[in-house]
């Protein structure tokens, strides 16, 4: 087992009255992608702050890269690469201004900053506007010089919050393409969200966070290997559907669930490919003619539901 | 310390591209100051009821001399202290002779001294006297309405005194030349005490005069001490005035990025970075005196160009003066920016903050025309200690030595917001965040 570059042990944190974490242990390994996926209010941007030493933590360790954050505060932060959720820029300086001035901060050497710079603006796309006041960036270039201020000093861990809200599918894409990149570069990231597609696509691991505690914590498989979520088949009519949903539950073994709303019936049923014969023969033997069917299977939401009673964007 | 100035470098970029900020603080105060310095340029207003200090020293010593102090001091216009009284007043065991009240005047002590010198009572009595006898006025024109004050109002007991004393003489030698008898002398003489005594109240020849006066052949000799050289003493106070207020408010308003980035999360940002707080705040600090002290040097220079105050005699203080100044209205400028929540506030406390200190300490009105608790008042404001030493450096033209007092305060004030702004720092946004 090789050491991780995080870790973090029984962490508790509270605000007044309000418990934020409540024994919180994760840990991420040098270039592994873990998703942070939790309800707005569930304590991820907490356990960030924790982890990026901006607020201590009322109990429990945090472990950077092999150093106590607690005890090296400027050590932790030299090795974290912090990308926060608002566009934390200056508008009136230059994007180049901008990069330069973090890098500054994150102690790049004088020799190398100009090249770094350089580099990230091309790495982002920005060459021809790097030379323009942010102010006058769109949202997504913003969002790209937010997340290469982060970069340039070559952080072996990377923190991105909610890198995604309120941005466009291209500049989405283009972070997701990004993410990738960095790992393939042995970068690790820990990518804080509330949207289960974007965990289910870049992460190696998911951390699911809900009042403060972790609940679950595995690869996707283990993780809908923890629940047993049936799959879920819609059927939609042209016509409202009327239906005996007890009969056809008794006439196809392994069913869960029958209901009907206006003009769609739905099924849940574990192992649903191999009802499925079954299931159209009994649609049909009742006299409907489904126009079109669609199978879901279990993911991330259904893994939250089953272990929270919620949905995942309840918040 | 490179990132120090890389915070500094970041703050003056981002102040010195927000034009309308840079209009408001380089243009408005030149504008201010020079609109208000042709206003005051030639006229003043009349004291506000407060008596004029006037210090006389006495080298006659005759009857006659006598008499014109006693004119003097039965003027509820005027504040008068004989040597005798100055020295029970100060107490410091030296004697006062001209040469000491002189001085005294220079340092701000007294407002006005006058001199008369001997042989007063000698052309005093001699109503053909054609000569250069002067008695002296030496005044603290940096307080331009108690110098008019105080040359009126001797002028007017010089006319009162004199025309007393020469009537008597005159009698006294007609009596001799037409040989009238002793008791008609008297009888004349004493008609004559009556009936100058009744022209004590007649108002007699004062006026506002600042120029030099005479009064029956004597002559009064105004010496500015503080001002020989200068054109105008409102003038200055306008470039001291406005500078000392408008520092503060280009501080609060600079000091107000603090707001502005914990909003958008930029300070938020850097305090994740590998920078302590006191970096952060030790670079926004250095900025910030950057720009009050361009500020400072820009109100110098239009001072100088535009309402001729002469700046260049007494450039070292005014450099040295300024910068302290500059350093003392950044710290001021950052307590009051971490005590308020938002920008708004800030601009809301700042607003009445600064004109309240302006008003008491002597930045809208020259503190000497505000009565003497108001005078105390202001000087626990930063203005009040300003504006003092500005005054000792453009009227009492005072060297790095006189203006010792002032410099120690406005440190005092920049070391003690500055510990107080890093404290409230490190409380309000650092812990907090």
């Amino acid at each position: 087992m090789p050491t991780p570059l995080l870790e973090v042990c029984d962490v508790h944190k509270s605000y007044g009255s309000v418990h934020a974490l409540g024994g919180v242990s994760i840990d991420c390994q040098p270039g592994e992608v873990l998703g942070l996926l939790g309800p707005n209010g569930a304590g991820k941007s907490t356990l960030i702050s924790i982890i990026s030493a901006m607020v201590p933590p009322d109990s429990g360790s945090v472990t950077l890269n092999g150093g106590d954050v607690l005890k090296d505060e400027m050590a932790a932060k030299r090795v974290l690469g912090v990308v926060p959720q608002d566009l934390a820029l200056y508008d009136s300086l230059t994007g180049r201004e901008n990069l330069r001035f973090f890098g500054e901060l994150y102690g790049v050497k004088p020799k190398d900053i100009s090249g770094r710079v350089e580099a990230m603006i091309a790495r982002m796309q920005l060459e021809e506007q790097a030379g323009r006041r942010v102010g006058t960036f769109s949202g997504g270039m913003k969002r790209r010089i937010n997340i290469g201020a982060s970069l340039l000093h070559d952080p072996p861990l990377l923190l991105l919050d909610e890198p995604t809200v309120g941005i466009d599918p291209q500049t989405r894409n283009a972070i997701f393409d990004l993410v990738e990149e960095l790992q393939n570069e042995g970068m690790a990231v820990i990518y804080t969200t509330h949207y289960m597609e974007e965990a289910q696509r870049l992460c190696d691991r998911i951390a699911i966070i809900d009042h403060g505690k972790i609940i679950a914590v595995g690869t996707i498989p283990e993780l809908l290997g923890m629940v047993t979520a049936a799959d879920t088949v819609h059927f939609d009519f042209n016509d409202p559907v009327e239906l005996d949903t007890d009969h056809l539950r008794i006439a196809v073994n392994g069913i869960e669930t029958v209901t009907v709303s206006d003009r769609r019936l739905t099924v849940a049923a574990k192992g649903s490919e191999a009802l499925m014969p079954d299931l159209i023969g009994a649609v049909k033997a009742a006299g409907l003619e489904p126009q079109s069917m669609t199978i879901e299977k279990p993911n991330l939401e259904s893994v939250f539901l089953a272990l929270t009673g919620r949905q995942l964007r309840e918040g | 310390m490179r990132k120090i100035m890389c915070v500094a470098w970041m703050a003056l970029t981002e102040f010195y591209r927000q034009i309308p900020g840079v209009l408001l603080t380089y243009l408005a105060p030149v504008v201010m100051m020079s609109i208000f310095g042709l206003i005051f340029g030639g006229f003043g207003k009349p004291s506000d009821g407060n008596a004029v200090e006037l210090l006389i020293v006495d080298e006659d010593q005759s009857t006659a001399s006598q008499a014109l102090v006693s004119e003097l001091s039965s003027l509820e216009a005027l504040e008068v202290y004989t040597a005798e009284e100055a020295e029970a007043e100060l107490n410091d065991g030296k004697a006062i002779d001209a040469a000491r009240a002189e001085q005294l005047v220079r340092e701000g002590t007294f407002g006005n001294t006058l001199i008369i010198p001997e042989g007063f009572a000698e052309v005093a009595g001699n109503v053909m006297y054609q000569g250069d006898y002067q008695i002296v006025l030496m005044s603290d024109s940096s307080m331009q309405i108690d110098q008019a004050i105080a040359n009126g109002m001797v002028q007017k007991s010089m006319f009162t005194v004199l025309g007393k004393v020469q009537a008597q003489d005159g009698v006294e030698q007609m009596g001799k030349r037409f040989g009238l008898a002793p008791n008609v002398v008297s009888e004349m003489q004493q008609w004559l005490d009556t009936s100058m005594g009744m022209s004590k109240s007649g108002g007699g020849g004062g006026g506002e005069d600042s120029g030099d006066g005479a009064a029956w052949g004597i002559g009064i000799e105004n010496r500015d001490l503080l001002g020989e050289d200068r054109e105008n003493p409102m003038l200055s106070h306008q470039v001291a005035a406005w500078l000392t207020i408008f520092i503060l408010f280009t501080m609060t308003a600079s000091g107000g990025s603090l707001l502005r980035e914990r909003a958008s999360g930029t300070l938020r940002r850097v305090l994740q970075s590998p920078v302590k707080p006191l970096v952060f705040l030790t670079g926004k600090y250095i900025a910030f005196v950057a720009i009050a002290f361009s500020q400072v040097l820009t109100m110098y220079l239009a001072g100088w160009l535009i309402l001729r105050v002469d700046i260049i005699a007494v450039l070292g203080q005014l450099l040295f003066f300024g910068l302290l100044t500059a350093m003392a209205a950044t710290g001021f400028g950052l307590v009051l920016a971490v005590i308020c929540r938002t920008p708004e506030e800030l601009s809301g406390a700042s607003t009445i903050v600064i004109l309240a200190m302006g008003a008491l300490g002597g930045s809208m009105f020259p503190s000497f025309l505000m009565p003497e608790t108001i005078q105390f008042i202001g000087k626990l404001t930063f203005n009040g200690w300003a504006m003092q030493g500005y005054q000792d450096i453009f009227w009492r033209g005072q060297g790095f030595g006189g203006i010792m007092l002032e410099s120690g305060v406005m440190l005092l004030i920049a070391v003690v917001t500055m510990a107080v702004a890093t404290a409230l720092f490190n409380q309000r946004f650092v812990k907090a965040r």
